[in-house]
């Protein structure tokens, strides 16, 4: 991935995240479905995406970029897979 | 006139071949429900210890619910039980499909079988007549050509059939009943039972509504659901019950060789999603159900996966798949099909099979016991034929038949340790180093480790969601073990006793005060949420008095020792289950549920519940222990 699509380099108009939803979250979608592209303006967090998108935070359970666990705090990259998943049971 | 049931248990004598009907008064039903209930009942009142639960004077009981037959989400379902031939304490399955209704619209709320059969027999229950037919022609027959025959020789290809299958047939301690082909009651090897009994299906048809009281609260709660269910249950339609499978994996509490990770590298190439995308080719449901969470897959060569058998569950796709180190999704959905084809539960097969594989890695059986088999993680080829072995009892399979704890006892050098059961079942596909209150769900536990009436930690994390309706008002950690845990815990469990009485799904969204007025409407009884909750509560002290008289008691409410230790690595890496916190926890259930710090429930607790009954069936220590 290019150097120039990173958070903060000023390509914003360009640059978005990959979001794909998990379990029970796509009625917060709006209709965009299970994955789709979020543009990612500079210096947004995973909870300002979220927030963004509409989803609320309680109905999350855990949020990963890239198949990794991070906090809400963390700052996407342009490019970045966004996991998001809602709490599971069994089955 | 009786509403939501006939007033009429099935008695089949297999060794004379008499049949009877036993017509309990309407207090037995608003006590007990049906399902667990009914189940915990016969087999406290008729099934003693030293019963053998392979011989004949073990019980096997078919038992849908008070609600069961009458069309609304959730009703697809009815329990199995006896004494479990895997766990030598009380067996009990839930399966969903049609059969149960059926069974019901036949005009009978349960059948109770003993003895045991000469030759192979089922029985054919129709609009409340019933008769035992030869079924030698049966035998030996997989589960779908079974119904194929069946249908064929009763002329009716609406007949709804429930069966043992080959491994049943074959006593194999894994082995499930099947309902419909796609639905299995798959715990405590209760197929083993109705083997042991040349018992080979029960086929019901009926055309005979059941009666309700009040019909248009029936119905207004049924058009609640169909209006409201993909508000909360979009993701289960459309990936299945493994829509949540890379998620776990994400978190590290996806079981993956053998519990020894909870992070699998081939995640997404099992998950619901993909199984959507690759080879999903329909979705199936059960009865009067609009959420159709049920899988149907389809593959070309090699495997040629065959869609009437459906498709793989979450549970299925774990234990076959990452427990196993399997990460191929097409390979599992054989799996699937195969067990589903001889009549296995796919947790303990798969746990068994993860269980050899450890062994063998580890140098405690090798190529000479497994008849040549390299049984190594990530071994396709190999998982795939120990399932057929099992089901066959065949080689190296015969031994994994007995599930991995009788297996491990067997193979010696250590092997217990990977044996992942408690009290002799196959953990399911839910880690307690995740799900720490789980863990503890596991312990005390009538049937051994069970994730379906047990809690889910990760549920309550950021909402208590449901739970409000018990008082529980704050959200907590997943690992958190302390007592608003263990009240957590304890109204879950109660909460799913009830559900398994009734008998309903888990998954439908059904809210708390839904549940109540679904047994109200269709009863007619003045019906709350207390009295539905006491109604599980009641059902788990009848199954804790069984199981203390079998020998099961707070010593026996264990846990595998692997969940004490740390993940090695991945997302959780560090994390165990704290003993010290687990013990306490396990205690603090006993207190709230009224029991002594060993687990007894006290005589004023069983009359609180209105089964002071039971404590004549309590050993003579434990009513000393109780104080009785």
């Amino acid at each position: 991935m290019a150097l120039s699509s990173r958070a903060g380099s000023g390509q914003e108009s360009q640059e978005s995240v990959r979001v794909r939803l998990f379990g029970e979250l796509v009625r917060f979608a709006a209709g965009r479905g299970y994955e789709f592209e979020w543009p990612l303006a500079t210096g947004q967090t995973v909870a300002d995406i979220l927030a963004a998108i509409g989803i609320p935070e309680a109905e999350v359970w855990m949020v990963a970029i890239n198949g990794t666990k991070v906090p809400g705090t963390t700052q996407p990259r342009a490019g970045d897979q966004l996991m998001v998943f809602s709490p599971v049971g069994g089955g | 006139m009786s509403n939501g049931y006939w007033g009429k248990i099935m008695r089949v004598n297999l060794t004379d071949g008499t049949i009877g009907t036993e017509t309990p008064p309407e207090q037995f039903y608003r006590a007990y429900y049906g399902g667990r209930g009914l189940i915990a009942y016969y087999l406290l009142k008729e099934v003693p210890p030293g019963t053998d639960p392979l011989g004949p004077d073990n019980r096997f009981i078919v038992a849908p619910g008070v609600v069961t037959g009458v069309p609304y989400a959730g009703a697809g379902r009815n329990s199995y039980g006896a004494l479990s031939p895997l766990t030598d304490a009380y067996g009990e399955g839930e399966g969903g499909g049609f059969f149960g209704a059926e069974l019901k619209r036949a005009g009978v709320d349960a059948v109770v079988f003993e003895g045991a059969s000469a030759k192979p027999v089922y029985l054919y229950v129709h609009d409340g007549e019933a008769e035992l037919r030869d079924a030698s022609h049966l035998w030996g027959k997989t589960t779908g050509e079974v119904e194929e025959l069946v249908q064929e020789e009763l002329g009716d290809k609406r007949v709804r059939v429930a069966q043992c299958g080959i491994a049943g047939e074959n006593m194999s301690r894994l082995a499930a009943v099947c309902n419909d082909l796609t639905h299995y009651a798959g715990r405590a090897g209760l197929g083993a039972v109705m083997g042991a009994k040349k018992l080979k299906a029960i086929v019901a048809r009926g055309t005979t509504a059941v009666p309700v009281a009040d019909a248009d609260k029936v119905r207004e709660l049924a058009r609640w659901m169909v209006e409201h269910w993909n508000e909360s249950s979009q993701g289960l339609h459309d990936h299945g019950t493994a829509s949540g499978l890379v998620g776990l994996s994400t978190s590290g509490g996806l079981p993956t060789r053998n519990f020894q990770q909870g992070h699998f590298e081939g995640a997404e190439k099992i998950s619901g999603q993909t199984m959507t995308e690759k080879i999903l080719i329909d979705r199936d449901t059960c009865f009067a159900c609009p959420i159709r969470c049920k899988r149907v897959v389809k593959t070309g060569p090699p495997h040629n996966v065959d869609p009437k058998y459906g498709g793989p569950e979450y549970e299925t796709l774990g234990s076959l798949g990452s427990l196993c180190g399997v990460d191929d999704l097409e390979a599992v959905a054989k799996a699937n099909e195969l067990c589903n084809a001889y009549g296995l539960d796919t947790i303990g097969v798969g746990v068994t099979i993860a269980f050899a594989m450890e062994c063998f890695e580890n140098g405690l059986i090798t190529k000479e016991d497994t008849g040549g088999v390299e049984l190594r993680f990530g071994n396709a080829a190999a998982m795939l034929e120990m399932v057929e072995k099992i089901a066959r009892r065949e080689g190296f399979g015969d031994l994994l038949a007995e599930g991995s704890y009788r297996a491990a006892q067997k193979i010696g050098k250590g092997a217990e340790q990977y044996s992942v059961s408690v009290k002799k079942q196959e953990v399911p596909m839910h880690e307690p180093r995740l799900k720490h209150g789980l863990g503890v769900g596991y312990s005390l536990s009538p049937t051994g480790a069970d994730h379906c009436h047990n809690i889910h930690d990760t549920g309550y994390t950021k909402s208590v969601g449901s739970a409000a309706g018990w008082g529980v008002l704050e959200p907590m950690p997943a690992d958190y073990l302390g007592a608003e845990k263990v009240r957590l815990l304890m109204y879950n469990t109660i909460m799913k006793s009830a559900n398994n009485c009734m008998v309903i799904c888990q998954f439908v969204p059904w809210r708390l005060e839904h549940l109540a007025g679904l047994v109200e409407g269709i009863t007619g009884w003045n019906h709350t949420h207390f009295e539905l909750m006491k109604v599980g509560e009641r059902a788990i002290n009848l199954t804790r008095v069984f199981n203390l008289r079998q020998g099961f008691g707070a010593a026996e409410d264990t846990l595998t020792e692997r969940f004490f230790e740390p993940f090695k690595d991945g997302p959780l890496a560090g994390a165990r289950v704290d003993r010290d916190a687990w013990q306490k926890a396990k205690v603090t259930y006993y207190r709230m549920m009224g029991w002594t710090d060993d687990g007894v429930p006290t005589p004023e607790k069983l009359h609180e519940l209105g089964i002071g009954w039971a404590i004549d069936y309590l050993p003579a220590d434990a009513r000393r222990e109780a104080g009785a």
